[in-house]
C-alpha cells in the first residue's frame, strides 16, 4: 500500500515536472517568437546551395518583413541570377492564436501573374535549397509538444535544448518533420541550432547559425547553414546590409506590388545591391 | 566576377537616384520535326533586358533580334515563310512607368495577363498570340506585346482597379502558307492598325480568403472573320465585341481552386457561305492545383457555349478542353521538369503531349529541351498538326 502511494506520488511529481518542463519550454519558445525584431526589417540575402563543396546554385534577393496589425508579412524578391530575376513571394502569417492558415502568393514573370499557393504543404524546397518553405516561417509554438531536455553550450553560448514533437498529423504533413531538437540561446532568445528527424527517427537535416550581429540594437542572425545529411548537400543564407525600422510602407506588401516587382529603386536608399561573387 | 552583367546603383546627388540594369543574352535553338524528319528551326537570337529607373520614372525593355537559317535555300518552306520568319525584331516589352499618388501608370508595348487559367485564355483577351510555333509550353512565349496605356489604382484596403486602353489593334499572327504550321487557320491574316482603340477594366479584391476579379473589355477580336469575295485571296476583317468576366482563386487544404467565367457579346463568326453571324458566347474554366512536397500539379477544364449556334457555322458549338500538368525541380533546381497533356474533345479529338526539361549548369548557361507529340483526327484543331511532332533544343548564354 505504501509502495503504491510512493509510486503514485512519484508519478504525480514526474508529471508535475513534465508539465513544468513543457510550460518552461513553451515560455522560452514564445519568447523566441515574441522577441523584439523591430517594426520592419529589410535585407539583401544570398542563398547558396552546395554539394560536396561544389556550387549548385546561388540566388540573391531582397527580404522585407513588417508587422501589420497582428500579422507578419514578408516579401522575397529575387534579383539574380537573370533567369529567375523578379520571381517574388508574398507571405502573410497570422497570430498563432487565430489558428488561421497562412496566405501565400507567388509571382512568376514567365506567367505574368500572381498565383495563389496553398499553405498547407510547406515541405517543398525553397528555390531548390535545403531550406523548405516551412523553415522560412516564423517559429510556431503551439504546433508542437515541447520539453526542455538539458542545457548545453553552442560555440560558448549557453542554450536550452528543447525537444519538440508535432501535435498532429496535419503539422507533420505541413512541415515534414516528426521531431525537432532546438537549441535556444538563453540570453538572446535566438535559435542557434536545430535538428530535424524523419518518420524513422533519423536525423536528416541540421540548421547551424554561423553568425549573429547586433544591428541597430537588435540581435540578428546574419549567416546560417542547413545541412542535409541524406543528400549530402548544404544551403547557406547570408544576410547583408540588414536594416530595421526603415518605415517600409504597407503598399510594398501587396499583391499588386508583387506583380510590378520590388524594384531596386524601392529600396535603393536603404540597400545597395552588390554583384554576385 | 560576372563583369558583363551591369547592376549599377548611381547616386547622382544626395536626393536623386538612378539605377541601370542590363542583361544581354545570346540564344541558339534548333527545332526538328520527328514525324517526318526535317529541321524546322536553326535560330540565333541576340536579346537584352534593360531597366533604367529614377526616383520618378522607370524604363523597361525586353527584346531580341533573331535570324533563322532554316529558311536559307530550303525548298521545304515557302518564300512567304522566309519573309515572315527569316529575320525578326521582337519587342517583348518596352514601356515607361511611374507612380502618381496611389496610382501606377505605364505606357508602351506591354503584355497584360488577365485571369487565373494556365496557358488557356478565357478572360485573357488583351494581347494577341503569335502562332509561328503553334502551341508552345508557356503561353507567354507567344503572346504579342501591344502598345497601351495602363493605369493601376490601389485602394486603401488593397483592392485594385486596372484601366487599359490599347492604341493599336493587333491580331493573332498566323504563319504564311508553306511555313511549318502554315496549314493553320487564317494564313496571311496578320493585321495591325494604329488608332483603333480597345478598352479594358479589371477590379481585383480579396474577400473571405478568396481572390476575386471582375473584368470588362470592349475591343476587336484577335481572330479574323472571312469576307465573301470574288477574289481567290481571302479577305479578312476584325470585328468588335464586348466581354464581361470574373475569376477567382481560393485555397482549399492542399488545393487551390481557380475558376473563370466570361460572357462575350456580339461575337462574330462565319457560316459556310462566309456570311458574318453574331453570337453570344459563354466560356468557363475550372482548374485545380495541388502541391505535394516539391511537386505542383494542375488539372483544368474549359468549355464554351454559343447562343444561337447553327450547324452551318464554321466554329463548333462547344469545344471542351482538358489539361493536366505536373512540374518540379531536381538537384537544387538545376534541372526542372514540366510535363503537360492537353485534349481538345471535339471533331474526333486531339491530344498534345508536352515535355519540357530545363538544365542550368551555372548562372551563365540555360539549356532547354522541349518535346511535343501531337495526335488526333485531321478535323480537330490539335489533330490537324499530327505530322508535326517535334523536338526543340535551345541554349541561352547570359553575359
Amino acid at each position: 500500500m505504501k509502495l503504491t502511494h510512493i509510486l503514485a506520488s512519484a508519478g504525480i511529481l514526474l508529471s508535475v515536472f513534465a508539465d513544468a518542463s513543457a510550460n518552461d519550454a513553451n515560455n522560452i519558445l514564445q519568447q523566441v517568437r515574441d522577441r523584439n525584431d523591430g517594426k520592419d526589417y529589410m535585407s539583401t540575402v544570398t542563398l547558396k546551395t552546395l554539394s560536396d563543396d561544389s556550387l549548385l546554385n546561388q540566388r540573391q534577393f531582397y527580404m522585407l518583413q513588417k508587422d501589420i496589425d497582428q500579422d507578419e508579412v514578408m516579401v522575397l524578391a529575387i534579383k539574380a541570377p537573370a533567369d529567375v530575376r523578379d520571381i517574388s513571394f508574398l507571405m502573410r502569417s497570422f497570430d498563432e492564436g487565430t489558428a488561421q492558415e497562412d496566405e501565400q502568393w507567388m509571382y512568376l514573370p514567365a506567367f505574368r501573374k500572381v498565383r495563389r499557393i496553398s499553405a498547407t504543404d510547406k515541405r517543398g524546397a525553397f528555390m531548390g535549397s535545403e531550406y523548405s518553405y516551412y523553415d522560412l516561417d516564423k517559429l510556431r509554438v503551439t504546433d508542437f509538444d515541447s520539453k526542455i531536455v538539458k542545457s548545453e553550450s553552442v560555440n560558448d553560448v549557453e542554450t536550452h535544448v528543447i525537444e519538440r514533437t508535432p501535435k498532429s498529423q496535419d503539422v507533420i504533413n505541413k512541415s515534414g518533420y516528426y521531431k525537432l531538437v532546438t537549441w535556444v540561446d538563453k540570453d538572446r532568445k535566438l535559435i542557434l541550432k536545430q535538428q530535424y528527424f524523419d518518420a524513422k527517427g533519423i536525423l536528416f537535416k541540421q540548421l547551424n547559425v554561423g553568425k549573429v550581429d547586433k544591428i541597430q540594437g537588435f540581435w540578428t542572425i546574419t549567416a546560417s547553414t542547413m545541412t542535409n545529411f541524406i543528400e549530402n548537400k548544404k544551403s547557406t543564407f547570408l544576410f547583408h546590409e540588414t536594416l530595421y525600422n526603415q518605415g517600409i510602407e504597407d503598399a510594398i506588401f501587396r499583391k499588386s506590388k508583387l506583380k510590378r516587382g520590388i524594384k531596386d529603386s524601392d529600396v535603393a536608399e536603404l540597400i545597395k545591391i552588390s554583384e554576385l561573387e | 566576377m560576372h563583369r558583363l552583367v551591369l547592376i549599377a546603383v548611381c547616386s547622382v546627388s544626395s536626393s536623386s537616384y538612378a539605377n541601370l540594369y542590363v542583361q544581354p543574352n545570346l540564344t541558339s535553338s534548333f527545332g526538328y520535326n520527328i514525324a517526318e524528319n526535317y529541321a524546322t528551326e536553326q535560330r540565333i537570337a541576340v536579346g537584352t533586358k534593360l531597366e533604367y529607373s529614377t526616383e520618378q520614372l522607370s524604363f523597361t525593355f525586353d527584346g531580341r533580334l533573331e535570324h533563322d537559317f532554316v529558311y536559307s535555300d530550303n525548298e521545304r518552306f515557302s518564300i512567304a515563310a522566309e519573309d515572315q520568319y527569316g529575320s525578326r525584331a521582337i519587342i517583348e516589352e518596352a514601356y515607361v512607368s511611374g507612380e502618381l499618388g496611389l496610382s501606377f501608370w505605364s505606357f508602351g508595348y506591354q503584355k497584360v495577363v488577365w485571369g487565373e487559367a494556365d496557358d488557356l485564355r478565357i478572360v485573357d483577351v488583351i494581347n494577341p498570340l503569335d502562332f509561328k510555333s503553334f502551341i508552345l509550353f508557356d503561353i507567354d512565349d507567344y503572346r504579342v506585346a501591344v502598345p497601351m496605356l495602363k493605369v493601376d489604382y490601389e485602394y486603401d484596403n488593397g483592392d485594385t482597379l486596372n484601366f487599359i486602353t490599347t492604341i493599336e489593334q493587333r491580331s493573332n499572327e498566323y504563319p504564311a502558307s508553306g511555313a511549318e504550321f502554315g496549314n493553320n487557320y487564317y494564313p496571311n491574316s496578320e493585321s495591325s492598325e494604329w488608332g483603333k482603340y480597345e478598352l479594358g477594366l479589371r477590379y481585383n479584391m480579396f474577400v473571405h480568403d478568396t481572390d476575386i476579379s471582375l473584368y470588362a473589355f470592349h475591343g476587336y477580336q484577335d481572330d479574323p472573320v472571312l469576307n465573301a469575295t470574288a477574289s481567290e485571296r481571302p479577305d479578312y476583317s476584325y470585328e468588335k465585341f464586348s466581354m464581361l468576366g470574373t475569376s477567382l482563386s481560393k485555397p482549399i487544404d492542399a488545393f487551390v481552386l481557380r475558376t473563370e467565367l466570361a460572357y462575350f457579346d456580339n461575337y462574330t463568326v462565319n457560316d459556310s457561305a462566309l456570311q458574318h453571324k453574331d453570337v453570344n458566347k459563354l466560356e468557363a474554366l475550372v482548374g485545380l492545383d495541388y502541391r505535394y512536397k516539391d511537386w505542383t500539379t494542375t488539372v483544368q477544364y474549359t468549355n464554351q457555349l454559343l447562343n444561337g449556334w447553327q450547324p452551318t457555322y464554321m466554329i463548333p458549338e462547344s469545344a471542351p478542353i482538358y489539361t493536366a500538368s505536373a512540374e518540379r525541380g531536381f538537384f537544387a533546381n538545376q534541372v526542372y521538369l514540366r510535363a503537360a497533356l492537353s485534349y481538345v474533345d471535339n471533331q474526333g479529338g486531339g491530344l498534345l503531349s508536352q515535355l519540357k526539361l530545363t538544365y542550368k549548369p551555372n548562372q551563365y548557361w540555360l539549356l532547354k529541351l522541349n518535346l511535343d507529340l501531337i495526335d488526333g483526327e485531321q478535323a480537330n484543331y490539335l489533330g490537324a498538326q499530327q505530322q508535326r511532332d517535334r523536338i526543340w533544343l535551345a541554349a541561352t548564354y547570359y553575359f
